[in-house]
């Protein structure tokens, strides 16, 4: 199941990055994933980078704001913003802001398609500046990748496992 | 500016990712390279300044006309940058897979068991 080129990237401008991965899953359930503390704690973070705080205030002008811990080095990364339109199931559009990088907020809007039972997901993420984008393209890089790859499968298979 | 940074401003500009794709079919003179795009030599010259900052291209001092080159060791920086992002939101999003795939196999018991629904 988990293949690693199922997630496309594409960068159709300066400041944009998209990501489009399809779902074997309805289109309101898909929809759910980011609308409940309970459904984005089972699938946001890793074995490092744990989730230790969630809050959110699911309509239009509420907030939302994600804590992930590293479990190496304790830094925690906090995630912030605003949610600007909630149109269940398909269209989802809210800020985003890094916290431990002040100003550094984007615009995050997610398009969700369903054909034949396959929920497509577009993210596209809209950036103040091109450096920010290419910054947190980066950011990839730097946060211990190949360590979460190693403990996925495992991950995987005691998420499936649980009760 | 760091290399990866310099790479990306340089292929920022349409014009100059069109003359890598022209030196990436093989060596040319700023002349040739000026021709498609129905570009100035000065206004040529100066994209190749930028790409040759980045490392991108280099012009041989050899030949009295001096062919420019396409080099690919910058861009293979880029593409493996872009490639651990992606690699970091594809475990993320097999994450939600595996997750959905237990949601719908007991529906019941996850999907409507916790958490605030926020449909009407």
């Amino acid at each position: 199941m988990t293949n690693n080129s199922k997630t496309q990237l594409t960068l159709p401008s300066d400041v944009e990055l998209v990501l489009v991965r399809d779902f074997r899953a309805p289109r309101p359930l898909v929809f759910d994933m980011w609308s409940t503390p309970e459904h984005v704690a089972r699938w946001v973070g890793c074995p490092i980078l744990k989730m230790t705080f969630c809050e959110i205030d699911f309509r239009e002008g509420g907030r939302w704001r994600w804590v992930l811990e590293n479990r190496d080095d304790g830094v925690k990364h906090g995630f912030s913003g605003e949610y600007r339109e909630i149109v269940r199931p398909n269209r989802l559009v809210f800020t985003e802001q890094y916290e431990n990088i002040p100003g550094r907020k984007r615009l995050v809007t997610h398009t969700l398609d369903e054909h034949g039972g396959v929920t497509t997901l577009t993210s596209r993420h809209l950036y103040p500046s091109k450096e920010y984008r290419d910054g947190h393209l980066k950011s990839g890089m730097q946060t211990g990748l190949d360590a979460m790859f190693d403990r996925l499968d495992a991950f995987a298979l005691s998420l499936a496992a649980a009760p | 500016m760091d290399a990866l940074s310099l790479t990306f401003a340089a292929l920022a500009d349409p014009t100059r990712r069109a003359i890598l794709a022209r030196l990436a079919l093989g060596e040319a003179t700023v002349g040739e390279l000026a021709a498609p795009f129905d570009l100035r030599l000065p206004t040529v010259s100066k994209h190749l300044k930028v790409l040759q900052r980045a490392g991108l291209v280099s012009q041989s001092r050899k030949a009295q006309w001096r062919p420019c080159q396409l080099e690919a060791a910058p861009l293979k920086d880029i593409a493996q940058w872009a490639e651990a992002f992606r690699a970091s939101w594809e475990r993320q999003f097999s994450q939600l897979d595996t997750y959905l795939d237990e949601l719908q196999r007991e529906p019941v018991a996850r999907a409507t068991g916790r958490g605030k629904r926020h449909d009407k």
